[in-house]
């Protein structure tokens, strides 16, 4: 009896807990959203009524509008893609490669480099940043361009700073923002892979190449997919390699983090720009944000679905 | 004969591996290696801009005593940096458990439950945490990790904790400290998405049966909990303290910000640079210390 009763009130009460968490969870998550959103659509007169607490009393568009304008939203958007989103792409591609030359071969220093990896993502960038500038400025490989220079006297060493290039470069090589990191993931991942898969591959006679291409990646649609979500987050996110990289094509994440003074920037003290950075700043922050849940929204089935099934643990 | 084959094998297949690596190996030596290097003879010399760049004078530890010995600013940092560490970790550790587990449950709703969920790895960017706590001006993030254990976050407040402890009559002490911890706690929610992810992903890792065994022989949901939930998550839990250490450490690493800073507004780069190696070489030092541990008090206990 005691232990049927006791068996109802468990029934009747985890529904009950879940339902409480989920929306206690929700309402956490949510309320900045919310909270920007009641602010991006008031009006300058909604701010200063003490009786507008979320619902604003005159809807407006405006400030979204002036949001678009003060970010020069066109055009830094496509900065973020043509600079951040293909070097996102890049380092998915090329970091899967580094991670199955490392989990899948034994080789003399791999247990070095596999510490080197390690000691990579516990590096901040902002020690590598400045002396990265300084070679990108003449882009030299181990000095063997500059000694060229010094036998000869033609200097051979491009400047490619402020050519997408400083940000393609290491992430082909797999060395660009969280690099290490995803070569990590991959492994961990690579690692579970059963051997017979690529054995009877190569018994069948195909190259490495084509196994890695033709066994492995379409196997692992699982760690692509986790990979693939975290680059396009973390480089939509970047504003730093941005910053140090270029002075004239701003991501959006760059001009985001400075909004305030692009609001002055392009309405002017005079233009009464002091009142839009009470509405603007949520707002622009939305636009900022609006690409990038739209693009988890598409992947996040795959996603969530993945994540049951990737093996991310040793 | 079949030895002799298998082995020309092998052989061949290190060579590809090599191939494979190769790329890498030079991007970490030319952008990695070098670049860090470089940063080193920075830290180690007076750096002037000249017309060529920048120029360097060899200094010796000139600047790694002035941090350690007349800097106070630095020795300060440095140790708020390590030990706000041992107060986040924990709650982050448990707190992403806890609602990985709830997560991982079956339940109606759990693919959009999660959809949601995972929306801190998206908001959690400094770009839109400073918006979202009100601080767009300042150059700065640690200005606005100021901004959030303060109470004039007021985008991040879903819960105004102070009104509801004032409302118990604690002591005012007991009031402060409650709120402090309360607060950090909720914020710390934000910081909690990857590490989630990795918790849900180790425990899909568990096969069912191990649990079923327990149930066989008797075992409380606690207990099944606490001998077998726990014991097979012990790798995941590494991975998570290494993740969240680097996050807490590095992307977040008040004095790393502060660095930036100098670097880029004041173009100061020998210092920062000294500064940097010292945080690094201090953060490797903890981490490898809290690994080791980890490995022979915990990982040894358990197994």
């Amino acid at each position: 009896m005691r232990v049927k009763l006791l068996n109802n009130l468990k029934r009747f009460i985890s529904p009950i807990f879940m339902i409480v968490f989920m929306a206690a969870f929700t309402y956490i998550l949510f309320y900045p959203v919310l909270y920007m959103l009641s602010n991006a659509l008031r009006t300058t007169v909604d701010y200063i009524d003490p009786t507008v607490q979320w619902v604003p009393k005159n809807f407006t568009l405006q400030n979204f509008k002036d949001a678009i304008v003060a970010m020069n939203f066109g055009e830094s958007f496509l900065n973020t893609v043509t600079l951040e989103m293909v070097s996102a792409l890049l380092s998915v591609f090329f970091c899967a490669i580094y991670a199955y030359g490392l989990s899948r071969f034994n080789f003399r220093f791999k247990k070095l480099l596999i510490f080197v990896l390690i000691l990579i993502i516990m590096l901040p960038d902002v020690m590598l940043v400045i002396p990265r500038v300084e070679n990108f400025q003449h882009l030299d490989f181990l000095g063997v361009l500059g000694l060229f220079d010094k036998l000869t006297g033609i200097d051979l060493r491009p400047n490619i700073m402020g050519t997408p290039l400083t940000f393609y470069l290491p992430s082909i090589f797999g060395v660009g923002l969280k690099g290490g990191m995803f070569i990590f993931i991959y492994m961990q991942f690579f690692k579970g892979l059963p051997a017979e898969l690529e054995e009877a591959a190569w018994i069948d006679g195909a190259g490495p190449l084509r196994t890695y291409f033709q066994i492995i990646i379409p196997s692992s649609t699982t760690p692509i997919v986790t990979v693939l979500v975290f680059s396009l987050v973390w480089h939509w996110n970047d504003y730093f390699l941005a910053l140090m990289y270029t002075t004239e094509n701003l991501p959006l994440a760059v001009v985001m983090r400075d909004i305030q003074q692009y609001i002055f920037l392009s309405f002017g003290e005079a233009n009464g720009a002091s009142a839009l950075i009470f509405g603007v700043p949520p707002a622009a922050c939305l636009l900022f944000i609006a690409p990038i849940v739209g693009i988890y929204m598409f992947l996040q089935k795959y996603f969530v679905e993945s994540i049951d099934r990737v093996g991310i643990v040793g | 004969m079949k030895t002799k084959k298998s082995h020309g094998i092998e052989t061949i297949k290190k060579r590809y591996g090599m191939a494979f690596v190769a790329p890498w190996v030079f991007g970490v030596i030319v952008f990695v290696l070098v670049p860090l290097i470089t940063s080193l003879v920075y830290s180690l010399s007076t750096v002037t801009i000249g017309s060529n760049g920048l120029e360097t004078d060899f200094a010796g530890i000139k600047h790694y005593r002035n941090l350690l010995f007349s800097d106070a600013n630095y020795t300060d940092l440095l140790v708020k940096s390590i030990t706000d560490i041992f107060t986040s970790l924990p709650i982050i550790i448990a707190l992403s458990l806890i609602f990985a587990i709830i997560l991982n449950q079956q339940f109606r709703g759990r693919m959009l439950m999660r959809a949601v969920f995972f929306l801190p790895v998206i908001f959690a960017s400094d770009v839109v945490m400073s918006v979202m706590s009100g601080d767009t001006s300042s150059a700065s993030l640690s200005a606005t990790l100021n901004d959030m254990s303060g109470s004039n976050m007021a985008y991040m407040n879903a819960v105004d904790f102070s009104e509801i402890l004032q409302r118990l009559n604690l002591p005012a002490e007991l009031n402060n400290l409650m709120e402090e911890y309360l607060q950090e706690t909720f914020n710390l929610i934000w910081s909690c998405g990857v590490q989630t992810l990795l918790f849900i992903a180790g425990l899909q890792t568990i096969s069912k049966q191990l649990y079923e065994v327990g149930k066989v022989e008797g075992a409380t949901a606690w207990e099944s909990f606490w001998y077998i939930t726990i014991p097979m998550l012990s790798n995941v839990t590494m991975l998570v303290i290494f993740y969240t250490m680097i996050e807490l450490f590095i992307t977040k690493g008040e004095l790393v910000i502060t660095a930036l800073n100098d670097m880029r507004i004041y173009a100061i780069y020998d210092t920062t640079s000294a500064m940097l190696w010292l945080y690094f070489l201090v953060v490797g030092i903890v981490i490898g210390v809290i690994f080791l541990l980890y490995k022979q008090l915990i990982q040894k206990r358990i197994n």
